[in-house]
């Protein structure tokens, strides 16, 4: 049976496997070396780098390289001068000839021969290291462990190797690590540690988006296996057994992930804002979609209109539509709170009246800054779900329209899609944060002169405005943040509601970039 | 005449001579003049341009009267002229800019005028344009062509039908009153005589899904109905004049939520039904459609 996630792949950089290092053991379980045909390829040299890299080049796009980017490179830096004619992988070990190691006396760790001169710069220990930086400037927005599995030689500050750790360090911000002991279940630990570090480093940045439901699982130590990530290359479910090997125990692995997770959450947006805006969203999306509600309301205000016009005044009595209206005004406890000059201003107090300015937040007054977090969210999470239903129809009708005129030519087909763009203003937006509103009464909707309803959205918009939040320019993209973009990403990347319309996670963040609308809303471009 | 080139003479050489002047109105005569124009020309196109903010048009143009000041060169030629173009473009780029969008704007008035020059001489069909041709005229690219004619129609066709006819005639002669002089009588009486059988039977929505629902979320669908000669054309335009009430109606954001819901609600393949009077009906005279079938699934009408 195939595993649901996919497995850690390390870029195994050696001249010759050694007896520690020819096999991963039970740590195949969640990791794989970048193999061919199913056996294990490992880089000898400069030229089987490229060789690789080139493959991965020639891939489709939407094809997974079988290669790269990977996300541990174990790098032995003093690679012996290979002389043979084969190309990378896949290789036998048995086949796999001992190569003429140049004459020194250099040894594993801790036993470092003293009479290495450190200004040697023609003794080469460092095609490793180039291999590795040559990965990094092709892959470093994809996240990746370095281990060094040379060894550790204290008197090689001034050696070339040295010299471009440091400078891998100063451009890409990653120092590798060195493993105590050349065995995988070290080289391992060490490398998911960096990879780890890595992860955060890029999550920070927001360069990688990593999937919040995974994150949230994690932090709650519910039955989390996978951590889905997607970077500019690729999309991958991390398994997080794999991703923890490091940890001695279950219970410290359990500690240690939770604490980890509830660290990276923490980078974009505190749980708990994030926890009370999914209710306040929930809450007014649940008045959005009730239909009874809805029309309730839409026809006492537009009785309103009718019976006493914008600002109160009488302009026609009928009976039976001013009974009507009575039960009306007891059901939304309708009551006027002020007079300005002729105009009488209303409220409704019922409970049912409902919209993102009336609602109450779990948070005290005092705290303004709290308050806005948790609007501004809700707000992202609601005009979120409106795009999911506008996008659902998108999805739908082009579906219905492909297999209708599939035998029309593809130019038509092209036409049409481009066609199919719904319409999303901010009047909709308007009605999805404010279904019901308290006020102001009657709803700007049911006012036909433009500029006395212009002026009645204006009191929402001044709301909203001082919460910092201007709808236009959520629409047009412009007011979200990098780092807020990419917690949405982050969001809809496991979005179950989209299942049926796309196969992976890449192609579900792919529904939102055919509109132009989400697009802007959830990549800003 | 000469009065105004005398006043506006005189109103540079202010200018230029007040640099330390923080402020500095512009003469109340040369202001009038620019309401006038705003005025014209929303009253000339009062339906197109009905959602365009009068005193946007106004402080528009004023900027620019104020910006072509700075540019103005006596020696090649009057103010008079300078100014009048440079107001009327911004005029006209403003209240574009409400129809078809920051981008088109600049392209709009020069697409929209081959269109017509194009129809005048029978070059081009009113309700099926023809786009190659009006790209041609107006030396814009065929797509921009096509987004402003979809923005355009969709403008069009979405006409406040309770609006007074007079309200935009009478703000014409009445410059400075306010919009909110409007009457409302008319409005909730029309609105009164639409809705009162709503009213006293009680009756809510279908809730089925028809061909209105999708052009609410999809209103360029509206552009696709105009292709004449294709398979896929769905409504003919008197249902299309039909839907374009149900637009006008002040509940529009409502009506969009609804059509929403049950859009995202419909199994894929009923999402094309339309309702199957509409293929009986004597004024359905051209309805087409390559696989009728589909357009039978629901009942009710546009």
């Amino acid at each position: 049976m195939m595993p649901d996630f996919d497995r850690i792949r390390i870029l195994w950089i050696d001249d010759l496997p050694t007896v520690q290092t020819e096999d991963l053991g039970f740590l195949s379980e969640f990791f794989e070396i970048v193999a061919k045909e199913g056996k294990p390829c490992w880089l000898r040299s400069i030229d089987d780098y490229e060789e690789i890299r080139a493959e991965h080049e020639n891939c489709n796009q939407h094809d997974s390289s079988p290669y790269l980017p990977v996300e541990i490179v174990s790098a032995d830096y003093d690679l012996s001068k290979f002389s043979g004619n084969d190309s990378v992988g896949p290789r036998n070990f048995e086949g796999a000839e001992k190569p003429k190691r140049p004459p020194t006396k250099q040894k594993l760790s801790g036993k470092i021969v003293k009479e290495i001169n450190p200004d040697d710069v023609n003794h080469e220990d460092f095609d490793g290291c180039l291999i590795n930086l040559f990965y990094l400037s092709d892959f470093s927005n994809h996240p990746c462990g370095s281990v060094v599995t040379t060894y550790q030689d204290p008197n090689r500050q001034n050696r070339v190797a040295k010299k471009l750790e440091t400078h891998m360090e100063r451009i890409y911000g990653i120092a590798p690590l060195y493993p105590s002991q050349k065995n995988w279940d070290i080289i391992l630990s060490t490398g998911t540690v960096a990879l780890r570090k890595r992860i955060k480093r890029l999550y920070e940045d927001s360069k990688i988006v990593l999937s919040v439901s995974d994150l949230i699982a994690m932090a709650d130590g519910v039955n989390a296996s996978v951590l889905t990530l997607k970077s500019e290359f690729t999309t991958r479910k991390l398994p997080v057994r794999g991703l923890f090997i490091d940890c001695k125990d279950n219970e410290e692995m359990a500690s240690t992930i939770s604490e980890w997770a509830s660290m990276l959450l923490q980078l974009k947006v505190s749980r708990e804002h994030y926890r009370f805006a999914k209710e306040v969203a929930e809450k007014i999306w649940n008045t959005y979609n009730d239909d009874e509600l809805l029309s309730s309301y839409q026809e006492f205000s537009s009785l309103h209109t009718s019976l006493y016009g914008v600002n109160g005044q009488e302009i026609h009595v009928d009976e039976q539509l001013e009974l009507k209206y009575d039960r009306y005004a007891k059901y939304f406890g309708l009551r006027e709170t002020k007079r300005i000059g002729k105009e009488k201003v209303y409220e409704c107090t019922s409970e049912k009246c409902l919209d993102i300015n009336s609602i109450s937040l779990p948070v005290s007054k005092k705290s303004q800054k709290e308050s806005n977090t948790i609007v501004r969210w809700a707000i992202i999470f609601l005009i979120l779900k409106l795009m999911k239903r506008a996008l659902i129809c998108k999805a739908k009708l082009e579906k219905q329209l492909e297999e209708v005129i599939s035998q029309q030519n593809s130019q038509k087909i092209r036409d049409i899609e481009k066609l199919l763009s719904p319409f999303l203003d901010v009047d909709d937006i308007y009605l999805l944060l404010f279904p019901v509103p308290k006020s102001p009464f009657p709803s700007p909707w049911h006012i036909a002169n433009p500029s006395v309803r212009a002026r009645r959205k204006e009191t929402w918009q001044k709301t909203l405005g001082r919460k910092g939040i201007n709808l236009k320019d959520f629409l047009n993209g412009n007011a979200l943040t990098h780092g807020e973009r990419c917690l949405i990403q982050g969001i809809l990347i496991n979005d179950d509601e989209f299942i049926e319309l796309g196969d992976n996670e890449e192609s579900r963040l792919d529904i939102w970039r055919s509109w132009m609308i989400s697009s802007q809303f959830v990549f800003g471009c | 005449m000469l009065d105004f080139c005398a006043l506006i003479l005189g109103f540079l050489i202010l200018s230029k001579m007040s640099e330390n002047i923080e402020r500095f109105d512009i003469p109340p005569e040369v202001l009038e003049l620019i309401e006038r124009r705003a005025y014209a020309f929303k009253s000339k196109n009062r339906y197109f341009f009905r959602d365009v903010d009068i005193q946007d048009l106004v402080q528009s143009g004023v900027i620019a009267c104020l910006k072509a000041m700075e540019r103005f060169d006596p020696s090649r030629g009057k103010i008079q002229t300078f100014l009048m173009q440079h107001i009327n473009r911004a005029i006209q780029q403003e209240a574009w800019r409400a129809v078809v969008g920051d981008g088109n704007a600049p392209y709009a008035a020069s697409v929209s005028k081959s269109k017509q020059d194009l129809e005048e001489a029978g070059d081009s069909d009113p309700d099926f344009p023809n786009i190659e041709r009006i790209s041609e005229k107006s030396k814009v690219s065929q797509i921009r062509v096509k987004q402003i004619l979809a923005a355009m129609d969709f403008k069009r066709s979405s006409v406040v039908l309770q609006d007074d006819k007079d309200s935009i005639d009478r703000y014409s002669s009445l410059i400075g009153v306010n919009e909110d002089f409007i009457e409302q009588e008319s409005k909730t009486e029309k609105f009164k005589k639409n809705n009162t059988s709503k009213y006293f039977e009680g009756e809510k929505d279908e809730t089925r899904v028809c061909g209105e629902d999708y052009i609410l979320v999809f209103p360029n669908l509206l552009f696709l109905l105009k292709k004449k000669n294709s398979e896929y054309k769905i409504v003919i335009s008197t249902q299309k004049y039909n839907f374009l009430s149900k637009l006008s109606e002040s509940d529009f954001p409502y009506s969009k939520r609804s059509a929403l819901r049950k859009l995202s609600s419909t199994k894929t393949g009923e999402l094309l039904a339309l309702p199957e009077s509409l293929l009986e009906s004597p004024e359905s005279d051209t309805l087409v459609y390559k696989n009728r079938k589909n357009w039978k699934k629901c009942e009710g009408s546009l």
